[in-house]
């Protein structure tokens, strides 16, 4: 009697123990499949070359990231990304910013307009790239039409990039759009009221009490756009291929070129890691 | 120099609600001039719609003379203080305090000279480096204020500035504000649902109920010559009695019956019941009808005798005060003092001195002053001896001020 309760508790112990760490291992299980295997591998396969298959077959060190910064593609990817993270970032922010500002006070119809600054994040990349090809073709797009000209604006380099961002921008600004109008309606509204009393006019209201306010959430968004900004994959793809030359080959596009295109999976992985570690620093250098 | 004048002025909202109507008051200079009334009266709009934070919806609004329906709030040159202190919270308290001298580009040396003056006025020096945050309630408050009077305004509005300070605080800060006044011989327009603030800071108060301006008179005038019940009530703490009665007119002469009262009521009442009184809108006979006698707490006098008293008072809750002390209780019958058949009314408070004499009975006869009745129509609630025309309390109040 005596005995058999006394290990029904400390059965009860060892469980009690453990509960915790159980209702841990589905996530954890998930991450491991699908998050930390691959993120050790790439590590892994960067210090390799490898067949077609992918399977790592010569350990080379650091010798793949050496190849790396010695090749002017790489190095250019790296500076078209750069650009391109300017671009999209400061055109989301702004879009996200101005939508949510005018939707900030009531007004009738505001629903619609709230629907249509957010939409944006509710189109897949590529749906959205595939709308805009359609716009800049050269002889049937919109945009040649309206502007009476006749230029080939995906296969410009002087215009690939930047309309590749531009897309990007507007699809991005959807989320930006939300996160500044939950910023905006924390600032309490009778701060705007005593400042008008107080005689300041709207440009002074927005610069002394509207971007404080957002301080906040306005770095956070910026982190997450930088982030999102060096990951974009699917409008480059369809738009321009990396291409006109190199113009728009971005990092990531780059890698899955070197991956998929060239089968040099040890290449892609070194990349990979490099964008991992630009992405990681810029992250910890802004909190 | 600064005149606000309101002329039916008038708030209707979109969902058709009229959060003010017809509002016409004027504020004179240098007055401490208090809008009071239960939550939701419109008092913070009519507050706004002077300040322009509110478009007004019909009437017009005069600053100085000037028609200054569509002026900005920025060109009104008002300074306001909100019943949340609205502090910038990203600002120190001297930011706080110096915007609105900085929106007006004043030199770096004028700001700093002027902002160290009112936190020394407000005893906040210590606090300018502190972020709202940090601050207590009755800090912000000051910061608040400070923020307003720093800047020569042409009034200062202030919507229930004390609402959210406890009790201690709020009476130290009503002390302040009333010295702030006079110190500063500015035009205040504060708004209050708690009358002590308006009875102690008011030249003049106006009391309002749903939207619609009930009365403007000095806070004695109030006291003493509500315009209609809902004003009596709402002045005066504890409220004043309401109690039932009937005229009546016999050998003995001309009293006011309830049903367990008698008193005995004078010309001026007798003329304001049958309706001859001199005051023209009140004229109508209320005698046999239905009447609400008005007395406040203060104005019962003991008495020793059950031959003088009106009635007889059986206490049942004793408030101990300190000084005062309040009895709630019973009417009783003085005509039959032991009667087992006493019916039980809604009970009366009565306000009493420490050094009062009461005889230690159950019962105690009590005479009213009858120079402070009232006397309301149940119906519409005016008062039979209003003294003034309805219409228009503004004439009457200057009219008892010369006086
Ligand atoms: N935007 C609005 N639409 C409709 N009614 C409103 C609006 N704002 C305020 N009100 C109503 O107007 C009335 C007066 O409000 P307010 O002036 O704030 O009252 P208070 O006397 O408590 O300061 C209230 O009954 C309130 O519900
Ligand atoms: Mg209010």
């Amino acid at each position: 009697m005596n005995h058999s309760s006394s290990r029904i508790s400390r059965i009860r112990n060892v469980f009690s123990a453990t509960e915790p760490y159980l209702y841990l291992v589905p996530s954890i299980l998930i991450f491991s499949i699908f998050l930390f295997w691959p993120f050790f591998k790439t590590i892994y396969l960067s210090f390799y070359k490898t067949n077609k298959l992918g399977q790592a077959k010569l350990f080379v060190g650091i010798g793949n990231y050496k190849e790396l910064f010695q090749s002017s593609a790489f190095i250019n990817s790296l500076y078209v990304t750069l650009v391109f993270v300017i671009i999209v970032v400061s055109i989301s922010m702004l879009l996200g910013l101005i939508g949510a500002i005018l939707c900030n006070k009531t007004f009738p119809g505001i629903r619609f307009f709230s629907t249509a600054y957010a939409l944006p994040m509710a189109i897949a990349s590529s749906s959205a790239a595939m709308i805009f090809r359609i716009m800049l073709h050269p002889s049937i797009g919109i945009v040649n039409k309206l502007l009476h000209l006749n230029i080939n604006w995906l296969a410009d380099p002087r215009y690939a990039l930047v309309l590749v961002a531009i897309l990007t921008g507007w699809l991005n600004s959807g989320i930006d759009f939300l996160y500044f109008s939950a910023g905006l309606a924390s600032i309490d509204e009778t701060i705007y009221e005593r400042a008008s009393v107080d005689g300041a006019g709207p440009v002074r209201q927005f610069v002394h009490l509207t971007l404080p306010g957002l301080s906040p959430i306005l770095f956070y968004t910026i982190v997450v756009n930088i982030i999102q900004a060096f990951q974009s994959f699917g409008q480059v793809k369809i738009l321009t291929q990396g291409g006109p030359g190199d113009a728009t080959n971005l990092i990531v596009y780059s890698i899955y070129r070197d991956a998929f295109f060239n089968y040099r999976f040890g290449s892609a992985a070194a990349e990979s890691v490099i964008l991992f570690v630009i992405i990681m620093c810029l992250t910890l250098l802004m909190f | 120099m600064s005149e606000i004048s309101l002329v039916n002025v008038s708030k209707l909202y979109k969902n058709g609600f009229y959060a003010v109507k017809d509002c016409n008051v004027t504020i004179h200079d240098h007055e401490f001039f208090m809008i009071i009334g239960p939550s939701g009266c419109g008092k913070s709009t009519t507050l706004r719609m002077i300040a322009g934070l509110e478009k007004i919806s019909s009437g017009e609004l005069y600053i100085d003379g000037e028609l200054s329906n569509m002026l900005e709030p920025q060109e009104r040159n008002l300074a306001m203080v909100f019943q949340n202190y609205a502090l910038y919270p990203h600002m120190t308290v001297f930011d706080n305090i110096a915007f609105s001298l900085k929106v007006r580009k004043l030199p770096k040396e004028e700001i700093e000279r002027q902002v160290m003056s009112v936190a020394d006025m407000l005893g906040i020096s210590a606090l300018l480096h502190r972020k709202p945050t940090a601050l207590s309630g009755g800090q912000r408050q000051r910061v608040a204020i400070g923020s307003a009077i720093v800047r020569n305004a042409r009034a200062f509005l202030m919507d229930e500035p004390l609402s959210n300070l406890d009790a201690k605080l709020r009476a130290e800060m009503r002390v302040e504000l009333s010295r702030l006044h006079k110190k500063l011989n500015a035009t205040m327009i504060y708004v209050t649902h708690d009358q002590v603030e308006a009875m102690t800071l008011a030249d003049r108060i106006m009391v309002m109920k749903d939207g619609i301006v009930q009365q403007v008179a000095a806070p004695m005038e109030l006291y003493r010559h509500p315009i209609n019940q809902f004003v009596a009530g709402f002045i005066g703490s504890p409220e004043m009695n309401f109690i039932p009665v009937k005229s009546r007119e016999d050998a003995s002469g001309f009293s006011l019956i309830g049903k367990n009262l008698k008193v005995e009521a004078d010309e001026t009442i007798e003329s304001a019941v049958h309706g001859d009184s001199h005051n023209e809108t009140l004229q109508g006979n209320y005698a046999q009808k239905d009447l609400i006698l008005g007395v406040r707490p203060e104005d019962f006098i003991p008495v020793s005798s059950y031959q003088a008293a009106d009635f007889l008072f059986e206490p049942a809750v004793v408030e101990n005060l300190g000084n005062d002390y309040l009895l709630h209780g019973y009417m009783v019958s003085a005509a039959d003092p032991f009667g087992i058949s006493r019916k039980k009314e809604k009970m009366i408070v009565i306000s009493m001195k420490r050094n009062d004499t009461i005889s230690d009975h159950d019962r105690i006869p009590m005479q009213i002053v009858t120079e402070h009745m009232q006397l309301f129509d149940p119906e519409s609630g005016r008062n039979l001896l209003y003294p003034g025309t309805p219409a228009d309390p503004e004439t009457l109040a200057t009219e008892r001020r010369q006086a």
